[in-house]
């Protein structure tokens, strides 16, 4: 018997229960719809947290803080810098002041950051118009708080800021550290931070003024994520306090590993339903057509032709099954990140898309959906090729 | 050819079959039947003689108690699966009685089924139906459905299933049996067609009396056991070699 004929058969025997082809191909498409659904959440889910909640840059940097210690100077810095697998280190130094843009006429409290251009991308912190300042002059960036404190309907973007009474954050001292900063700065980006109003300004201009003043904390890179445990341990031990975003994803990546072991085992629970059902309309099909399964065999079909002629129909159940499961998924899904960027849209906060296909995962359900039906056939198929001629001779 | 064209093609020897261990239950008491290439030979009997039972054991359908069958020499219960699949296949055609087609394939795929367990292609095996059905003027119904035909249309689709592999030998069971008088005639002179032109061998399970005489042979049964045979001297076939 030729492959062809195989589907033939099946493809007529199809034809003739239609809706009871339908439906369990439907049932299996639930199913497998329900898995894809699942995983592509999930998928969804850590990409939300990954890359929105902790961007990828971040992933590779820690934050040190003085912890026992109460400063971090310059020697601290250089100390660290010779740690082995530490790439970059960018001090910062954090200070409150006061910053005016209509020449000294009105003032506001603004926080400001002192440090090199790269903290902004080892810190995750998106630049939403502009640029970054460069290092060494006199540019800054301002976040959209600050923005809007100043120039509450209008980019501040070109403006220039006098800042004054530069405080050293969480320090106790009473007076200022730094009086003012003489030359102006100019603002060339704005960062996505809408809570608190700050300026990201170059480190040299304030260690110009004041030399002695410590840093609040310092970010450094690690070489390779690998190294990141014992990078923090001789961190720990030199009397600092590190923090790493790292942790908190492999914090977040456990749980992930738990919310995607219960959806699972919800989706296989669905599959399994839908698999029992496929079990059943085979057994079905197969005691409906004792007596056509005898007459082929009274006409020369062997047994494994008639396992086969039953296997494929199990694998073109399946096959279809799959094919239902990733639209549904599909349509399902895109339904759902639609809606979400609408409401996202309406609250004025940027969408995300809370599923997550990739194509693989198609070809994958697809496959997987075709395994799972010639698995469900086996039995089916074993007991139709065991139907002997005679069977149907009987029936007359 | 011609030097086998009598040799035996189809024995049975002292067939015995039994349902339960009671003895009264014997379907077949000890029976013997010889069949020789080319010709036509009926079992005719009451109904419940065993000649169906007799016909499903010389097809390899069910095994007897006792005795044996042998096809050209060789036992065909003594065969592998997939040396009695190619007896099927190649080497007899059984013609069921009605009812024997698979109900989701129309007429021309239901004749070409038994083609298709030997490989055949789509479209040859197509070709080859197409040119039986029309011999037996059934073309017109190629795209019907068999169970939207009349009874004597379906049994010469059945002829013509079992035909279409080109087999030895043709088993018949009761193709008259739910057929009018005119419709049986026209299937019966097609059987007798298919025996004189085409040489086919022929045996035929038959209740009524009426066709015996289209037969070269007739044996008879009753109560599971051969009572006699008769020869149909007219047709003059062949006298059985004296052993």
């Amino acid at each position: 018997m030729r492959f062809f004929d195989y589907f033939f058969l099946v493809l007529k025997q199809f034809n003739a229960r239609k809706l009871r082809t339908l439906l369990t191909m439907l049932a299996i498409g639930v199913g497998v719809g329900a898995m894809f659904l699942l995983i592509s959440f999930v998928l969804g889910l850590q990409d939300l947290v990954m890359h929105r909640v902790a961007p990828v840059e971040t992933l590779s940097t820690a934050d040190i803080s003085p912890g026992k210690l109460s400063y971090i100077n310059d020697t601290a810095v250089a100390e660290i810098k010779i740690i082995p697998n530490v790439g970059d280190v960018v001090p910062i130094v954090i200070l409150s002041g006061q910053g005016s843009i209509d020449d000294k006429k009105t003032f506001a409290d603004i926080a400001i950051n002192a440090t090199l251009p790269r903290f902004i991308t080892y810190d995750g912190i998106k630049i939403k118009e502009g640029k970054n300042y460069a290092e060494g002059t006199n540019e800054a960036v301002i976040t959209l708080a600050g923005n809007r404190l100043f120039l509450p309907n209008a980019s501040i973007i070109g403006s220039e800021v006098y800042l004054r009474k530069l405080l050293v954050a969480n320090s106790n001292a009473t007076e200022p550290e730094i009086a003012e900063i003489p030359q102006k700065i100019k603002i060339v980006g704005i960062v996505d931070d809408d809570e608190s109003p700050a300026i990201y300004m170059d480190l040299s201009k304030i260690k110009e003024i004041a030399p002695a003043v410590n840093n609040s904390s310092i970010k450094i890179s690690i070489n390779d994520v690998e190294n990141m445990t014992e990078v923090k341990d001789k961190i720990l031990a030199m009397g600092y306090e590190a923090n790493t975003v790292y942790d908190m994803v492999e914090e977040t990546s456990k749980l992930f590993n738990y919310i995607q072991a219960t959806f699972a085992l919800f989706g296989l629970i669905g599959l399994f339903v839908a698999t029992i059902g496929m079990f059943n309309t085979m057994t079905i099909s197969l005691l409906e057509r004792t007596r056509d399964i005898g007459f082929m065999r009274a006409f020369g079909a062997s047994k494994s032709n008639v396992r086969n002629i039953f296997l494929t129909e199990a694998a073109l159940i399946g096959f279809g099954g799959g094919l239902f499961g990733t639209s549904i998924g599909l349509i399902v899904a895109s339904l759902i990140n639609k809606l979400l960027a609408v409401l996202a849209d309406k609250v004025g906060s940027e969408g995300f898309n809370i599923f997550i296909f990739h194509w693989w995962m198609i070809v994958v359900t697809i496959v997987f959906s075709l395994i799972l039906g010639i698995v469900t056939g086996l039995y089916p198929s074993r007991r139709a090729a065991k139907i002997s001629a005679l069977e149907a001779i009987r029936y007359e | 050819m011609s030097e086998r064209k009598h040799e035996i093609v189809l024995e049975a020897k002292e067939l015995v079959k039994q349902y339960t261990s009671v003895s009264e239950s014997q379907a077949l008491k000890n029976v013997s039947v010889q069949v020789r290439a080319g010709e036509f030979v009926m079992l005719f009997g009451p109904s419940g003689c065993g000649k169906s039972t007799l016909l499903n054991i010389l097809y390899g359908l069910e095994p007897p108690t006792s005795g044996t069958v042998t096809l050209r020499g060789k036992n065909i219960f003594k065969m592998t699966d997939k040396e009695l699949d190619i007896v099927h296949q190649h080497k007899i055609g059984y013609v069921f009685q009605q009812f024997s087609f698979l109900r989701n394939l129309n007429v021309i795929d239901n004749v070409c089924m038994p083609r298709m367990f030997i490989g055949s292609s789509f479209s040859s095996r197509r070709k080859r139906a197409i040119e039986i059905l029309k011999t037996l003027h059934l073309d017109e119904y190629a795209t019907r459905y068999p169970q939207e035909l009349s009874g004597g249309q379906q049994q010469r689709i059945a002829l013509a299933r079992g035909i279409i592999n080109n087999p030895w030998i043709l088993f018949f069971d009761e193709p008259t049996g739910n057929l009018d008088k005119k419709t049986g005639d026209r299937v019966m002179n097609m059987i007798k067609e298919m025996n004189r032109q085409s040489h086919k061998t022929v045996v035929m399970v038959t209740h009524n009396p009426k066709y015996l005489d289209y037969a070269h042979r007739v044996v008879h049964m009753e109560d599971g056991k051969v009572t006699h045979e008769t020869t149909n001297h007219k047709l003059m076939f062949l006298t059985p070699a004296k052993d």
